[in-house]
């Protein structure tokens, strides 16, 4: 199999801080959308921040198409497109403005791409950017991260703060990206409801340590959430679950594959688990 | 670089216009009294090089400088796309400088105030440029209102400097000296090479 990105003990520590990122490992295969989930302050921006050299790694290698990118391997930044959580370009520019700008960057530049996709989002080529709502500053933003043909697409909270509907047009966009099996996605997000409809594998990040990585479907399909009562509980081998919390008059348990455990402890109900319940398990639950 | 410096240009645009709203109407005003001429082509030529802040504050809010990281650029590229800049906004107060002297010309009216507000001017504008944007690179944009003054500032005091040193090894050296103005340009350029060499440093070094 081939990977897209690599991240293998990716370590980062800031100065007069608590956090570090502790040996974050995870890889894109090609062709898939990897969601990289985890709450408020986790890492997950750190991670894509030392992915793309804003920040230094205090340690670890990250191989993007295969390689390590210095600062001078501008070759690869070229195969990486980027949609930060922010505005990312300066508000007085026009899209037609910025067209010129990256095309004076990107030697992939593809302005009829750029054309097509910005008529296809109904952004205005001649409007100040600073005018655009959030919705349609994201679309622009990812108008141009795709405009240059990219391989790889790293995404901060691109969806973040966006209506459902606008919502359903970008994730409709990645999953054209991926269709070619070379491109790939690393997308974070607060919204896990996008990342069942669209992503591949799901990576759980908390307090700067990856806790699992999975495959979405098995995550979906294969894992439960066992509803036990106190009784039913104490009965439970602890190698079966993956973590517990207590509720008011139940425990729910994660557990790695429904079906087996349904086999072996009848009587217990199980449940498939969303993508949230099986992060707030996993995070907030005891193992 | 092309791109990049598109961008830093686009991004100073309206503040380059307001520059030249201001400064030439400026150039009427030694046709009404010469010996203001020295003042206004300091002005002028200083003007421009006065918007680098508002750009590298756009920059910084629009998370434009830590966008542009991710596209296919070194650090090295970046400064330099910077550096090219200013000496290209420097070019422009020149350039609004040119008008006040043509106009004046048509008066016949030159005298030696002329090359003192080049003198005085362009090394203020290239000093400043060179000690304000390492600061700004270093400590953050939304203090470049601050440390463009106080870059300034400095500039004014290494001109006084650069006299008062003259002075001393020639009592007939007045700050109004050619020498003066030529020295200083030297030691505003030198200041400006380094400049780059040390903002390439603190680009490198600078997490986004």
């Amino acid at each position: 199999m081939t990977y897209s990105l690599e991240i293998k003990n990716l370590t980062k520590t800031y100065p007069q801080s608590d956090f570090r990122l502790d040996n974050v490992s995870f890889s894109i295969p090609r062709g898939t959308i990897m969601g990289f989930v985890g709450e408020n302050g986790s890492g997950k921006t750190t991670t894509m921040n030392a992915v793309l050299n804003t920040i230094k790694k205090d340690n670890g290698t990250v191989k993007i198409l295969g390689r390590e990118m210095g600062d001078k391997d501008t070759d690869i930044r070229e195969q990486v497109g980027v949609v930060f959580d922010a505005v990312n370009f300066s508000g007085i520019l026009t899209p037609a403005k910025l067209a010129k700008v990256m095309a004076g960057v990107y030697k992939q530049w593809d302005q009829e791409f750029f054309l097509k996709t910005t008529a296809r989002f109904n952004i205005e080529m001649g409007k100040k950017i600073k005018q655009f709502s959030r919705g349609m500053t994201m679309k622009l933003a990812l108008a141009v991260a795709l405009s240059h043909r990219p391989q790889l697409l790293i995404l901060d909270e691109a969806t973040a703060g966006l209506d459902p509907i606008v919502r359903e047009e970008i994730l409709g966009v990645f999953l054209e990206f991926v269709e070619d099996e070379n491109h790939s996605i690393l997308m974070s997000s607060h919204i896990t409801s996008d990342l069942e409809k669209i992503a591949d594998y799901i990576t759980f990040i908390h307090h700067g340590k990856v806790i699992l990585t999975e495959k979405k479907d098995h995550l979906i399909y294969d894992y439960g959430i066992a509803r036990c009562k106190a009784e039913q509980f104490q009965l439970i081998d602890r190698t079966d679950m993956m973590a517990y919390k207590k509720r008011d008059y139940q425990i729910d348990v994660l557990v790695e594959n429904r079906k087996a455990f349904e086999r072996k402890y009848s009587g217990i109900v199980v449940d498939t688990g969303t993508i949230d319940e099986i992060m707030l398990l996993l995070i907030k639950g005891e193992r | 670089m092309k791109g990049l410096l598109a961008n830093n240009l686009y991004s100073m645009q309206e503040n380059i216009k307001l520059s030249l709203y201001i400064t030439l109407p400026m150039a009427f005003v030694p046709l009404l009294e010469a010996s203001m001429i020295s003042m206004i082509v300091a002005m002028q030529v200083f003007m421009f090089i006065s918007n680098m802040g508002a750009s590298l504050k756009m920059d910084e809010t629009s998370g434009w400088n830590k966008w542009e990281i991710t596209m296919p650029v070194s650090r090295k590229t970046i400064i330099n796309a910077k550096y090219i800049s200013f000496i290209l906004l420097i070019l422009m107060g020149l350039a609004v400088s040119l008008v006040t002297v043509v106009l004046l010309s048509l008066q016949n009216e030159f005298n030696d105030t002329l090359i003192f507000g080049y003198s005085y001017g362009l090394p203020l504008s290239i000093s400043t440029a060179a000690i304000a944007y390492p600061l700004i690179l270093k400590l953050g944009a939304e203090k470049s209102d601050t440390l463009l003054i106080t870059a300034g500032g400095l500039s004014v005091g290494l001109q006084l400097l650069v006299w008062y040193l003259l002075h001393l090894s020639d009592s007939t050296i007045t700050y109004r000296s050619p020498v003066v103005g030529q020295v200083s340009l030297a030691i505003a350029l030198v200041m400006f090479v380094l400049s780059y060499f040390l903002s390439v440093r603190i680009h490198r070094n600078k997490e986004f």
